[in-house]
């Protein structure tokens, strides 16, 4: 609608550089305004929730009382961004790689392993690394000489210029050499994986991550990783990336390098998206075969979105650590968790959306967060206005009919006769009724007579089981995930209103 | 060599266990192409049902255990059998005609979901079996200092029957012939004249239901066990149907034989050359047997076609 009004008011400009760059400023308004309107509200957070909360942000207490939910809120970044580099492998390239969590612990260890070791300088190290890694593809691949020395080269510079030869290194050359690391990580894995073909490729991902996973738990390497304590850095950080809650802002500040990166990653990602490499990508995902047909190198492309994803990935895996509260980073970073999240929050946000992960990970994490620290009674009101067990007779009873459609549709259209869609929602809502109130009589005839009125439920032993149950419910309800529903409504609607114009064109 | 030996029997018994649980995963990968995420949850089920039966109903039948874990068995082997068959009918039958990736998660709820109840049920805590079950049967003495304990000689008497059992009836019977039929091809099995929803029931009762005997079986024979035993053991034993290739009955055997035989021996000799911590490197073993096997034969030891779905 506003958009039918812009674009024809700059139509009507006469002079076509000046309506040009109307256009382009239209477009980059009108496609970004969400976004932008998303980001300022994120900017403004820890405010909001001070004033929510009743306390003040001033220059002198510039956190007020939202500490807590700063630090939620970019956990929830940071692993919004691990769903993202998640959905562009998974949802865009159609790799189902489960060994994801590899880098983002790739990413707390590597840059904390460097900067505890204050002791050493690690040039001679990291030049093996690179000869090692280069080694390694000049005898798993075909890749031509000139590429293998470029490759050489090109690690080489980059350690001698990010390593010192002193000992001790800065968290920045730290966090560099991490994604460099990651880099080669990719390269490796991704050489030999990307042969593999379906479950084998996957197995094969989650075997390497889980082997990592172990190995850093081990007592064998205690004084490297720590072992299952985690490998602690304390005041290892750079004031200005300390988050610690000290009351001098620098937490605040972190909380806004956190949006910053965030928004980065999202712009970048949808960069690539729009390149050519991107087009090439879901092409790959469509149908390998045909796109290597078409000339296209396949598996360059499949590996250079791993080492684009593996990079995001690491690097969220080093904010994810600078947040840790007990600064320490710990060997869960390499488990399954950190690959299983992620799928989970691109699935339900949406396969192959770009915002669908975002929405799915802020929602899962905040919600859960949200729901722990409440606690629940028979005779909670679910959103102040209907208890809880009411709340759930009637949910119980959606879900029955949901579940039984099949079996009363032939009730439900003799119920509503033959007056169109309106009439038929219309008989399944009084079913709903129906059933929803013969639920709360018999459960009204119950429920004071049972003991449970002041029966605690600790949302923590339940979450699992709600989440398990949310995944069930999604992929048969949802199978495009939040996101993905709610982009294909309006896209139907769209062609359909295109249909009817068509047709009303056609009838005079 | 005598420790050798006796390590090469505790391996073969572990591994037996393996082969069993990875049954139940190459069998369902075999006719859905599918990751059953909730079979190694299910495991634990039958171990949790074993020590729910064994300490309650059947705690007064101290003098006869035998005829308790007889019929501990039977419970668990139905329970876990019908629970599978619920699992496939609500989470994954509906999901059949959907993407290729929908049912594993799909599975991964439903894993989820059974261990969180499995949580509530043992309230988190490491339970343990009476004591003392079957403990009067006779050791058998090999040579010198080899010895197998009757228990050991019982678990691997029941998994070979189990297996043998089981290859047999894919091999020789009817239903089993149907079973390869559907693992082959859904619609010409259909055509024929199968009833492939009831071959894949049936498929989703035989793999639980002994994996959950296997459970039992891994409850007497540890003890103890809490509520995580299905994830860890499960995807282990996914592993060794992987390495054997996927689909492939005696695939899975030789995997879990390999995997079982690869853990004792890195517990056993892994301190001689210098894996201090050896219990994670038994747990690193698996993986790393999982990595050298796939790039030397990307689809497993025994695998010849190569998965389309995942």
């Amino acid at each position: 609608m506003i958009e039918r009004t812009v674009y024809r008011t700059i139509d009507r400009i006469g002079d076509p550089a000046l309506r040009r760059a109307a256009e382009s400023l239209a477009r980059l308004v009108l496609e970004n305004w969400f976004y932008a309107l998303v980001v300022l509200v994120l900017w403004q957070f820890p405010a909001i929730v001070a004033d929510l909360s009743g306390s003040e942000v001033t220059p002198r207490r510039p956190t007020g009382e939202s500490a807590f939910w700063q630090s939620e809120m970019a956990r929830a970044l940071v692993l919004a961004c691990l769903a993202m580099s998640y959905n562009l492998l998974f949802g865009y390239n159609g790799i189902i790689s489960f060994g994801h969590a590899l880098f983002f612990g790739a990413g707390g260890y590597i840059t904390f392993i460097l900067l505890a070791r204050v002791d050493q300088s690690y040039q001679q190290e990291a030049l093996i690394a690179v000869l090692a890694v280069v080694l390694a593809l000049a005898i798993l691949t075909r890749i031509t000489a000139r590429r293998l020395v470029t490759l050489a080269l090109g690690g080489v510079l980059l350690v001698l210029l990010l390593v010192p030869n002193t000992p001790g290194m800065t968290f920045y050359q730290a966090a560099a050499l991490a994604v460099l690391g990651s880099i080669g990580l990719s390269l490796i894995s991704g050489v030999v994986t990307l042969r593999l073909r379906g479950i084998y490729f996957t197995m094969f991902t989650l075997a390497l991550a889980e082997m990592f996973f172990v190995l850093a738990k081990s007592g064998t390497f205690r004084n490297v990783t720590g072992a299952e304590d985690g490998l602690g850095f304390g005041d290892l950080l750079p004031a200005a990336l300390n988050p610690t809650p000290t009351g001098d802002g620098s937490r605040l500040q972190m909380y806004r390098v956190t949006i910053v990166f965030f928004v980065i990653v999202f712009l970048a990602i949808r960069r690539y998206l729009n390149s050519p490499v991107g087009r090439v990508i879901v092409a790959i995902r469509e149908n390998e075969e045909r796109a290597r047909t078409i000339g296209y190198n396949t598996f360059f492309y499949k590996l250079l979105t791993m080492i684009f994803a593996g990079v995001i990935a690491t690097l969220s895996g080093v904010l994810f650590v600078i947040w840790a509260t007990d600064k320490r980073v710990h060997p869960e970073m390499l488990s399954l968790k950190f690959t299983v999240d992620p799928l989970l929050h691109t699935l339900i946000g949406g396969v192959g959306t770009l915002t669908g992960p975002v929405v799915a990970a802020l929602g899962l994490i905040l919600g859960e967060t949200y729901l722990r620290n409440e606690t629940f009674t028979l005779e909670t009101e679910v959103l102040g206005l209907v208890p809880l067990w009411q709340f759930a007779v009637g949910l119980i009873a959606a879900l029955l009919i949901l579940f039984l459609r099949r079996t009363l549709r032939p009730a439900i259209h003799r119920l509503a006769g033959d007056g169109g869609r309106w009439s038929v929602l219309g008989a399944y809502l009084a079913l709903w009724i129906v059933v929803s109130a013969a639920g709360l009589v018999a459960g009204g005839q119950v429920v004071p007579d049972l003991d449970l009125q002041d029966e605690v439920f600790d949302v923590s032993d339940l979450w699992d089981l709600f989440l398990g149950i949310v995944f069930v419910i999604v992929v048969m309800l949802l199978p495009h995930g939040i996101v993905g529903t709610w982009n294909r409504f309006w896209i139907t609607r769209r062609i359909r209103r295109m249909e009817r114009a068509l047709q009303r064109e056609k009838a005079p | 060599m005598e420790t050798f030996l006796q390590q090469l029997i505790n391996g073969l018994t572990i591994g037996g266990f393996y082969a069993v649980v990875a049954l139940g995963y190459t069998m369902v990968y075999g006719v859905l192409k599918l990751i059953n995420f909730a079979h190694g949850d299910m495991f634990m089920w039958g171990t949790l049902t074993g020590w729910a039966l064994l300490t309650t109903v059947f705690a007064s039948f101290t003098d006869m255990d035998v005829i308790a874990i007889l019929a501990a068995s039977v419970v668990v082997l139905a329970f876990i059998g019908v629970m599978g068959m619920t699992i496939e009918r609500v989470a994954y039958r509906p999901l059949r005609s959907a993407g290729r990736l929908s049912p594993i998660i799909s599975a991964l709820g439903a894993a989820f979901a059974l261990q969180a109840v499995a949580r509530n049920v043992s309230d988190a805590r490491w339970r343990t079996y009476p004591e003392g079950l079957l403990a009067e049967l006779p050791n058998v003495q090999l040579t010198g200092r080899v010895s197998l304990s009757g228990l050991q000689v019982l678990m691997l008497v029941t998994c070979a029957a189990v297996m043998i059992g089981l290859y047999l009836f894919v091999q020789r019977t009817r239903v089993g012939t149907a079973m390869r039929a559907v693992s082959l091809d859904h619609d010409v099995s259909r055509l024929m004249g199968i009833n492939v929803n009831r071959i894949i029931s049936l498929v989703f009762f035989i793999g639980p239901a002994l994996g959950g005997l296997a459970g039992l079986l891994i409850g007497i024979y540890y003890g103890s066990f809490n509520f995580t035993l299905g994830w860890v053991f499960g995807l282990k034993a996914f592993i060794a149907a992987i390495l054997g290739g996927i689909g492939n009955i005696p695939g899975a055997v030789i995997g879990g034989f390999i995997l079982g035989i690869s853990e004792t021996m890195v517990v056993a000799y892994g301190p001689d050359i210098g894996l201090a911590d050896a219990s994670a490197w038994k747990d690193a073993i698996a993986y790393v047997l999982l990595i050298t096997i796939l790039i030397a034969r990307p689809t497993g030891i025994l695998g010849e076609t190569v998965a389309e779905k995942v």
